[in-house]
């Protein structure tokens, strides 16, 4: 997301080499084997962004990818309150994988080819997110074929800039462009009314609306004009620990295809269902193969609930995110959002 | 030399042999340590980059530009738009400067007042301050385009200030007004918001650095000089026109001619506001999308080397003109 379109190519490649160098220099001998042995999951973090890793009045960072590392500390090692938030920006967090500083990073990472084959694995794609475009009310912009003529502001030298450029020219529109250095100004020049309407990260643009008092007089028009895949990340060479986090994830969202959720998967460990016989480890050794206990994905949906009660407690249409849950939706419900099966 | 001289000298000359030495092993290194470098990391070095299609649009340019143009077009236009602005500002600095030196001249009273508080206020608060509040205030202030003031053909609104076009239509000439057209004004030229608060900030905090360089050189002149104008009868206003500011400016152009550079340097200030000019555009947006931020840096360099190169030599040549004036 927002990392990923700021930085420019070659810091992104060589950050890549950089990993790529650090994990031949320092390779973990095995990551799960780690965790169990210090009782603790080590998560990086977004420094903030509201509804995915802030801290709320009490001084608890709270959100979406805290409770994805809930989940993992669970599974893994039967606790949830077992996990260690590290806050961190882009440089930190890439070197920190390889280095053994953090053992996930539950982060707001896009999944590039150049980060993968770079060293950095997305086990599961926990957010689809895409670039959108935010205007006022007031404006009567429905749809982007509205915007035609108007002034956008975006952050200089991003991809946003090539997006805009690319679809409005495509789509025969006219546009003027104000380029700013930090995505913050190019904001605040929209909500200044510099411009009619700013191009970010769709969940970029609902945490900065979240915080506007007068969020009401905006709105993020429903078409999306990019692909930006969001997951946790582990280092690369790590199959064991991979497999786990993967898993962990999968078990939530079928939980939610399943209709298990937090209250009543204590209830549904007696379901006559195989398929969430086996999801809860009452049958089949999942868990086992996987190196922890077989009720592994009943202690995580514990901790968390299914996919959809962590999207709708942290960034959902209840929240101040607002987000629907659009491509985040499960496949039956119309978006692409499906589990891996437990078989 | 003989040979007392040059023992007494070798100490000296072996040291600047050592010191040329270590200067030449330390670029050869960097040179040679970046080639390796770029090698590994697959960065390709050269300006091949400069024909291909840039793809980005930019808001303000003085000649055609598209997304289909090439980097070296964007280059270019970022280059007009720094010298735009730099000409704007340089002019519209000089000319409240001279109003403020000679206000600071004045017997005392509330101009001489004013003036000083002018350039006491504004010399002393950092100039990207003054920039980001001009362009604040600006946004803040102005209608909205469905709002627009109109006067006489000019309409201003937050998009910027539009004034009618002379263009050439089926060989006659006409007057291309502005108008709303939906979101944005259709027609007419504009100054963009960002132009006008860049070249406000810039005219007003060069201003007051340029108003103590003429106060200096205005008191340079001759007392005598201004009593002997009036006494043939010149009125206030012609002496200062006629007898005293050609004298002034002798002893003020060299300071001058750095506070014009300072500007223009100072103009790259505009990134922090989205005005598209050389740091912007070339620095930012050209070297994160082609990757190749040490061929832009360079450009980047270059060009601001020529602007200010290009400004000594205009300030040198007047220069020489005011002193052959003087020694006729």
């Amino acid at each position: 997301m927002r990392f990923q379109i700021t930085l420019p190519k070659a810091r992104k490649a060589f950050l890549g080499l950089a990993a790529v160098v650090a994990l031949a220099g320092a390779a973990r001998a095995d990551v799960l084997d780690d965790v169990k042995a210090h009782g603790v999951v080590k998560c990086g973090v977004t420094l903030a962004a509201a509804g995915f890793s802030a801290e709320n009045n009490a001084g608890k960072r709270e959100g979406f990818d805290i409770d994805l590392c809930k989940a993992i500390a669970a599974a893994t090692l039967g606790d949830e309150t077992k996990m260690q938030l590290t806050p961190m920006d882009l440089k930190t967090a890439f070197a920190g994988l390889p280095t053994g500083a953090v053992d996930v990073l539950t982060h707001r990472f896009t999944w590039t080819e150049s980060r993968d084959v770079g060293g950095l694995k997305f086990p599961k794609i926990m957010f689809f997110d895409g670039q959108g475009f935010a205007v006022t009310k007031k404006s009567k912009a429905g749809k982007i074929a509205d915007l035609n003529n108007a002034t956008i502001c975006t952050l200089q030298g991003s991809t946003s800039e090539l997006i805009v450029a690319s679809y409005f020219g495509a789509h025969k529109l006219k546009y003027k462009i104000v380029t700013f250095a930090s995505a913050e100004q190019a904001w605040d020049a929209f909500v200044g009314k510099r411009c009619d309407t700013v191009i970010n990260d769709r969940s970029g643009l609902a945490a900065r609306l979240a915080k506007l008092p007068n969020r009401d007089d905006y709105k993020v028009l429903a078409e999306t004009v990019s692909n930006e895949p969001i997951g946790p990340v582990v280092a690369q060479g790590q199959p064991r620990w991979e497999a786990l986090v993967r898993f962990t994830l999968n078990a939530l969202v079928a939980a939610e295809e399943l209709g298990v959720t937090q209250a009543n998967v204590d209830a549904q460990r007696a379901s006559q269902n195989p398929d969430v016989q086996r999801l809860l480890g009452v049958t089949g050794d999942f868990g086992t193969k996987l190196g922890v206990a077989n009720d592994y994905a009943y202690k995580a949906i514990k901790a968390v609930g299914n996919y959809g009660e962590v999207w709708d407690r942290n960034v959902g249409p209840k929240t101040p995110l607002r987000l629907e849950r659009g491509r985040n939706a499960l496949v039956a419900n119309g978006g692409v959002m499906m589990s891996i099966p437990i078989r | 030399m003989s040979r007392a001289v040059f023992l007494e000298r070798l100490p000296g000359y072996v040291g600047q042999a050592v010191l040329l030495a270590v200067v030449g092993w330390l670029i050869w290194r960097g040179v040679s340590n970046f080639q390796s470098n770029a090698r590994a990391l697959g960065l390709s070095a050269g300006y091949g980059f400069l024909h291909t299609q840039a793809g980005f649009q930019i808001a303000q340019s003085l000649i055609a530009f598209s997304p289909a143009s090439s980097y070296l077009d964007a280059i270019i236009v970022a280059a007009l738009n720094t010298l735009f602005v730099v000409a704007l500002a340089s002019v519209l600095s000089t000319l409240i400067a001279l109003c403020i030196a000679f206000g600071r001249l004045a017997p005392p009273g509330i101009v001489r007042g004013a003036s000083s508080i002018y350039v006491e206020v504004f010399r002393n608060i950092p100039l990207l301050l003054q920039i980001l509040f001009w362009y604040f205030s600006a946004i803040a202030l102005l209608p909205g385009v469905s709002e627009s003031l109109e006067f006489g053909g000019v309409l201003l609104n937050n998009r910027g200030l539009f004034f009618p076009r002379l263009t050439l239509m089926h060989g006659a000439f006409a007057l291309d007004l502005p108008h709303v057209n939906g979101f944005d004004v259709g027609g007419g030229f504009a100054l963009l918001p960002e132009l006008m608060a860049l070249t406000a900030g810039l005219s007003i905090y060069n201003s007051t650095f340029l108003a103590e360089i003429f106060r200096a050189g205005i008191l340079s002149v001759p007392r005598g000089q201004s009593e002997a104008a009036a006494s043939v009868g010149l009125s206030g206003v012609r002496a200062a026109l006629l007898i005293t500011l050609p004298q002034a400016l002798r002893v003020a152009l060299p300071a001058a001619g750095g506070q014009y550079q300072t500007l223009a340097k100072a103009s790259s200030l505009a990134a922090a506001i989205g005005y598209p000019d050389i740091m912007q555009i070339v620095g930012g947006t050209v070297a994160s999308q082609t990757s190749q931020a040490l061929e832009a840096m360079t450009l980047v360099v270059l060009l601001y080397a020529a602007i200010n190169l290009f400004i000594a030599l205009v300030v040198g040549l007047a220069n020489r003109r005011l002193q052959k004036r003087e020694g006729r």
